[in-house]
């Protein structure tokens, strides 16, 4: 194990201490699975009116292994080490693409459906704030296929479909923690599928400038449709600062690949994310 | 290369795992059914027999010389020629029964053709022809293979003979032939013969010799007429000299006393010549000339008185020899000139015979020739048709063999071709071969993207990560449960398999 896995265990440990310790939060998060959509004030203690530290940042329960391991969900204890690595890399990777700048907000897409966008997005998310000095925030625009009910508790929370809807909802409604240390979430929402045309409106331009204000080492993750075949992908791709395309095993052809970085553009497109790649038992690799 | 292809491996691994359960139940099926069908497959029993083919052809021998035979070359091709012609597939069909037992031709048909399709024919060496016959039953493999042999070499010594009368007769008719043209040839020459009777061989030698000799008697008589004209003015000279000195007798007395020595000569030569020998006409003429002048000197001695006749030139023995001389040669001379133009007479005809004998020289010369080819021809050609005659004999008694069976055919115990055991191994191979072609096809085929290096290679986008299927432990569980499934069915088909194999070996299947 490298140092910095160890390093990582160590952070890992505390902070599972850390949320042992604080024994009514967990309460207070078991009471709230009980309530309705309504909004806990104990949690709009995210928003800071300047930048935030994140160490300061309010944890809720963490998620247990065999719920994160239900969900697909990467975590540092978990047996499958190739996936976990993969992740950090890419964290990595990106971070050092990026560079200074502050809370970028990367689109993961895919090319053709059932791609694995939702995985790739939510697991970058998780890697990103296993990193203590940094902050994630997923934002799930896939209303079509919603799959982040895990990091809500399984219950439905106000989302970016609300927000861009109702005038009234403020950003700090729609932001949810998740189980995971320093990541957040906005889910797409209770209300249903929000059209393209939303996506033009300027709500949503005042939501990712908001957002946006809240940490400097925050990553906002938007995981949305394909760009194949949703023109909601396209115009959210505009929005954006970077783009990672995910391209499914055995799914896409290069000819589809090379259509969609094209719709994305090189300013944007950071790079793909090979997904789904089959196992072959431990004794039959080489 | 080595990497593409060792990446390659690695991307049918991946996908062999992927997709286990196909590959496994495509194994199962592929596998037993290929069992099953050996199971069922008919057993095939072959026999063979080699037939000795001798070089020499019937009408080679016969016609050496006459005419220039073609090489047979590829003789397996021919006893299949004659094999699967119908002549000796009817015959078969009638020796195995099979034709009372399907009066039907379409059946019939069908029936040659499944043991056309059954036979095989071919050239084991240059002079030996494989046939080898295969059959469910090997009683019948082993009676057919010998069927088909024996019937092969009746028909071919059937054809053989065929083939020697054939040449009999055509060598029949030509002497027929060539008698009738050695007769044409004969008759004209008699009859050319008949027309023309100096054509004999060899006359126009004998006229060249009459002629020469006609001249050499020409030139003789020449001779001797100048010598005897010679002789002539001497005489006359010698006389003239003689009367200076002798008187002259009355001339009635000289003319009687010469007819009295003419007829003396007359007298001899009518002893030995006709009378129309030219001398014995010569000296009559003379004669009957010295009457009139002894009538005409009696008549002039009667007129004029006594003539002075002088007695003693008269009586002169010289002058009287002389005189006589003189007649004797007068007498040759006369005679040489009649024989001279007798001679002439006869050079010019002996010239005609020649001229004569030059103009149908030439078409005797082309009649004897024509003859004489078609005599040496016939007399050949008879000689040919005996040896004909005998051939035909040999064959006629099959005694002249060329095709003769090397080796017998056999009664076959093992069954041959394609056995269970075949099945067996290659019932589980095609079983794993086949899903990982169609596989390996799917991978060479499909546009869809399987290796991170097309996208970062080909489309020149980086690639940020690379990540394997998560699996969530519901689906690690029924992973196993799969993976468990398909060790199954492939235990359970490899041991349906040898199973099979040791029942088959206990003779049970």
């Amino acid at each position: 194990m490298s140092k910095i896995e160890e390093a990582l265990d160590k952070i890992r440990n505390s902070e599972k201490l850390r949320v042992s310790n604080l024994g009514d939060n967990a309460e207070q998060f078991q009471n709230r699975r009980l309530t309705t959509s309504k909004i806990d004030s104990t949690y709009q203690q995210d928003e800071p009116v300047q930048l935030g530290n994140i160490s300061d940042m309010q944890h809720s329960a963490e998620l247990s292994s065999e719920d994160k391991a239900a969900a697909r969900v990467i975590d540092i204890s978990m047996s499958d080490r190739q996936v976990f690595n993969a992740f950090r890399d890419f964290r990595t990777t990106i971070s050092q693409l990026i560079g200074k700048k502050s809370s970028p907000i990367i689109m993961i897409t895919s090319s053709g459906e059932q791609a694995g966008t939702s995985f790739v997005a939510q697991n970058l998310a998780v890697a990103i704030a296993l990193d203590e000095t940094k902050t994630s925030l997923l934002i799930e625009c896939n209303f079509a296929n919603p799959s982040f009910k895990h990091f809500v508790m399984d219950e439905e929370k106000p989302g970016l479909n609300d927000y861009l809807k109702e005038s009234e909802i403020s950003v700090e409604e729609i932001i949810h923690p998740t189980g995971i240390p320093r990541m957040r979430i906005i889910p797409a929402g209770v209300q249903s599928y929000a059209m393209s045309e939303y996506f033009t409106n300027s709500r949503l331009n005042k939501l990712f400038a908001e957002i946006k204000q809240r940490y400097a080492e925050r990553f906002i993750i938007v995981d949305a449709p394909d760009i194949s075949t949703n023109a909601d992908a396209r115009i959210l791709a505009q929005v954006c600062d970077y783009v990672i395309l995910v391209v499914p095993y055995g799914k896409a052809t290069e000819k589809q690949v090379l259509r969609d970085a094209r719709a994305i553009g090189k300013e944007k497109l950071l790079g793909t994310v090979f997904n789904n790649q089959p196992k072959v038992p431990r004794s039959f690799r080489n | 290369m080595e990497s593409k292809s060792s990446f390659n491996l690695m991307l049918l691994m991946q996908e062999l795992f992927q997709r286990k359960f196909f590959v496994a139940v495509v194994f199962a099926v592929i596998s037993i059914s290929i069992v099953l069908v050996g199971t069922k497959w008919p057993k095939q029993f072959a026999s063979s027999t080699t037939i000795f083919v001798e070089e020499e052809n019937i009408l080679g021998p016969l016609m050496q010389g006459a005419a220039v035979q073609t090489d047979v070359i590829d003789r397996a091709s021919i006893a299949r020629e004659i094999i699967f012609g119908h002549n000796i597939m009817y015959k078969l069909l009638e020796e195995e029964g099979l034709k009372e037992k399907y009066p039907d031709p379409v059946k019939q048909e069908r029936l040659m053709e499944s043991i056309k399709s059954r036979l095989n024919i071919a050239n084991v060496r240059n002079n030996l022809i494989k046939i080898e016959y295969h059959d469910g039953d090997p009683e019948s493999a082993f009676r057919i293979t010998d069927q088909i042999a024996k019937l092969f070499i009746e028909e071919s010594l059937a054809d053989k003979s065929r083939q020697s009368i054939d040449a009999f007769e055509f060598i029949d008719k030509q002497v027929q032939e060539y008698k009738k043209k050695l007769q044409k040839a004969e008759e004209e020459l008699e009859k050319f013969r008949s027309e023309n009777v100096d054509a004999q061989p060899g006359i126009a030698g004998s006229i060249g010799r009459h002629s020469a000799e006609l001249r050499t008697r020409k030139e003789q008589i020449t001779q001797e007429l100048k010598e005897a004209k010679i002789r002539k003015t001497s005489l006359k000279l010698q006389l003239s000299g003689e009367a200076q000195a002798s008187s002259v007798f009355s001339r009635s007395e000289q003319y009687k006393t010469r007819i009295a020595e003419l007829q003396g000569q007359l007298d001899t030569l009518r002893l030995s010549y006709h009378e129309s020998y030219p001398d014995i006409a010569q000296l009559k003429a003379q004669i009957q000339d010295l009457r009139n002048a002894v009538v005409i000197a009696d008549q002039e001695s009667s007129t004029n008185q006594v003539t002075t006749i002088d007695e003693r030139i008269l009586s002169n023995p010289v002058y009287q020899q002389l005189q006589r001389n003189l007649y004797d040669t007068n007498t040759n001379i006369q005679m040489l000139n009649a024989r001279l133009l007798h001679t002439d007479d006869a050079i010019q005809k002996n010239l005609e015979r020649a001229r004569s004998v030059e103009k149908f020289g030439a078409r005797l010369t082309e009649l004897t020739r024509d003859y004489d080819v078609n005599s040496e021809s016939y007399s050949d050609l008879i000689s040919r048709r005996e040896q004909a005659r005998v051939s035909m004999n040999l064959d006629k008694d099959r005694k002249g063999l060329s095709l003769r069976i090397d080796e017998q055919a056999y009664l076959p115990h093992s069954p041959s071709g394609v056995r269970f055991l075949h099945f067996l191994l290659i019932g589980p191979v095609l079983g794993l071969v086949i899903p990982m072609g169609i596989i390996f096809l799917i991978i060479q085929f499909s546009p869809a993207i399987r290796s991170e290096s097309s996208i970062s290679e080909h489309l020149g986008i980086p690639v940020l990560a690379s990540t394997s299927h998560l699996s969530t432990p519901f689906e690690s569980r029924w992973n196993i449960f799969n993976t468990v499934v398909v060790l199954l069915i492939m235990v359970g088909t490899i041991s349906f398999i040898i199973s099979m194999g040791i029942l088959r070996m206990q003779g049970e299947i």
